[in-house]
């Protein structure tokens, strides 16, 4: 099964005098949607096109099922790619432009009406492309990655431009994809998404590799909980937890408490005598871990 | 780790069938992207249109000129003042003007080719087009993705435009055909497709159209900017052969003295596509018409080897 996914190994792109990508390695699992997240211009997108042989990598190595993309001799059927929402002919019609991707790759054109209807765009399939609305060429282009019914998907911000319900749709659909037992590589910025979709992560920053795992061990390991505690009586409370803890004021008044827990705060909080007003745990969530993570990494270069 | 056996895989995966040729997948590809745009059909009636203007003044002329052939009833009459040796020329002018059977061929390699001039620029364009258009609408990502081998893409474009120039080609010898044999027919006269020269002009015709449709895709793959490359090929056929006359014709008269330098003009494409179509000499010092051949079949497979490479190195961002 490890086969089945993209190894990524000491992949690096140099631009004139920037690194666009510096030794980077990370693996993708199959069954699972792992997000692939980085500042703009962190190089995801330039990561991605070296995976699927559009841009020749400095040094390093990508492979999808043990082999380079540029030696798939009919990468269809094994991998769908999707890299930019407006990659297609403003004249010819969605039908049209998946049927003469049909054409290429061997599968019969009949196809195309089929991963339409799959992505909602049987109504539009005669109508041009340059009238689509940007959510429906999102819809396009994962049409287009599901033509050869492939094992493994990589798509580049496919959300961007979906409306509230095109992003439950597109969470649903590479949610079920990966439930069948496919890899699934998406990218994005959009972290709320992208904590309610994926399995895994790996987040980039500057070119380098800043994290790589699973989603809860990597917010968790990184956030860790915290405390919103609101007390008449600050002062006493903090006296009494001591020097453990590390505490910052919040702009409301209350305390934001790290390093104990809600028993340990409660117990101080009734030897101190102060009376608590608000006690809330507070689970880290995959924003703040990324901005952590991400600190002075995401500066223009 | 587990010795649980792997699930079967999940139900209700399509199976889709393996279709179309190896080979000619590609082809098919190209060709579909040309017939759902609409260059396809814009292309066609510009060539329509200028194939039927040719066609008007081409009949025209031959009408005057088979008219002039037929009137027997006129002498020679030298001008005043000649010496004999001008007289002699104007003689086998004379000659040549009343000789029916040359006028007729003459007439009929015209009318046979109608249309050549603009329908080389046509083709030429539509191969710039077919490889331009990859980038213009960022769907080189796309068909670099369904066939990384970059290779292939580019000889099943190269097919595909050479198919495109031999429909194009062959529309316009139709259309041109119907009218010429009714024009003939209605004079009175063989319509003359039986005689070398003319089956000649027809044959090279098709290759110039071959020719000029590879120039193009050269010059596009090269290139890769679409308004950068139809510029190019614009200038390069209509102001190159003008040009190339006068800067050679320049430097015959003012540099070098030898009449190798107006030979050697051949080196343009537009000068080599007149000297492999044309049955004379085009000018006295004009090279061979296989020369010219050559020459185009040259440039076009420069430009396309240096495009194939670039492409097959070339960052798709």
């Amino acid at each position: 099964m490890a086969d089945d996914g993209i190894v990524v190994s000491g992949l690096t792109k140099l631009y004139k005098n920037v690194r666009a990508v510096d030794d980077l390695s990370f693996t993708v699992s199959p069954g699972r949607v792992t997000g692939f997240l980085g500042p703009n211009g962190a190089g995801k997108t330039t990561t991605l096109r070296m995976v699927l042989n559009l841009v020749r990598p400095t040094a390093g190595t990508a492979t999808i099922g043990g082999r380079r993309y540029a030696d798939f001799a009919d990468p269809s059927r094994e991998v769908g790619a999707i890299l930019e929402a407006s990659g297609a002919h403003r004249g010819r019609t969605g039908r049209n432009h998946l049927r003469m991707l049909c054409d290429a790759a061997g599968i019969p054109a009949g196809r195309a009406d089929d991963v339409l209807a799959m992505v909602g765009l049987t109504p539009a399939a005669n109508r041009k492309f340059k009238g689509y609305s940007l959510g429906m060429r999102q819809r396009l282009g994962i049409a287009a990655a599901l033509l050869g019914d492939p094992d493994v998907l990589i798509l580049d911000e496919p959300a961007n431009g979906l409306d509230p319900e095109g992003i439950r749709w597109m969470r649903e659909l590479l949610k079920s994809l990966a439930d069948e037992g496919r890899t699934v590589l998406v990218s994005s910025h959009l972290l709320s998404e992208m904590e309610l979709l994926a399995d895994d992560v790996v987040i980039i920053a500057a070119g380098k590799l800043v994290r790589q795992g699973p989603m809860a061990e990597i917010v968790d390991a990184t956030g860790g909980a915290q405390l919103r505690v609101r007390t008449p009586r600050p002062d006493e409370l903090l006296a009494e937890l001591g020097t453990a803890v590390t505490v910052t004021r919040t702009a409301d008044g209350a305390l934001r408490i790290v390093g104990a827990d809600g028993p340990a705060v409660g117990a101080a909080a009734m030897r101190a005598g102060a009376e608590i007003h608000e006690l809330t745990v507070e689970r880290p969530d995959l924003e703040n871990v990324f901005l952590q993570l991400t600190a002075g990494k995401a500066d223009i270069r | 780790m587990s010795t649980t056996v792997q699930a079967p895989p999940a139900t209700g995966r399509p199976v889709i069938p393996h279709v179309g040729v190896p080979g000619l997948r590609l082809v098919r590809s190209e060709i579909r992207k040309i017939t759902t745009t609409n260059a396809w059909w814009l292309f066609g009636i510009a060539s329509l249109a200028f194939t039927a203007f040719a066609l008007l003044i081409n009949t025209a002329q031959a009408s005057d000129d088979i008219s002039h052939a037929r009137d027997t009833a006129e002498v020679f009459k030298p001008g005043r003042g000649l010496s004999p040796a001008e007289i002699a020329e104007a003689k086998a002018a004379f000659a040549q003007q009343h000789d029916l059977h040359l006028q007729v061929v003459n007439a009929a390699g015209n009318i046979f080719t109608s249309g050549q001039f603009f329908g080389l620029l046509l083709v030429m364009l539509l191969g710039v087009l077919v490889i331009t258009n990859e980038f213009q609408y960022q769907t080189a990502t796309a068909t670099f993705i369904m066939t990384p081998r970059r290779t292939r893409v580019v000889f099943g474009k190269l097919i595909a435009v050479l198919g495109l120039g031999i429909v194009f080609w062959l529309v316009a010898r139709i259309v041109s055909l119907v009218v010429g044999l009714l024009f003939f027919h209605n004079l009175g006269l063989t319509n003359a497709l039986g005689e070398w020269p003319v089956q000649r002009a027809i044959i090279f015709n098709l290759i110039a159209y071959l020719l000029w449709a590879l120039l193009g895709f050269g010059l596009g793959t090269l290139l890769r900017s679409q308004i950068g490359s139809v510029v190019t090929s614009m200038i390069v056929y209509l102001v190159g052969f003008v040009g190339a006359i006068g800067v050679f014709g320049f430097i015959r008269a003012h540099l070098i003295h030898g009449d190798w330098v107006l030979t050697s003009a051949v080196s343009v494409p537009t000068i080599a596509s007149e000297v492999m179509v044309t049955p004379e000499k085009l000018y006295p010092q004009a090279a061979p018409w296989w020369v010219g051949a050559l020459v185009m079949l040259g440039w076009s497979v420069a430009a396309g080897a240096v495009g194939i490479v670039l492409n097959r190195r070339r960052d798709i961002s």
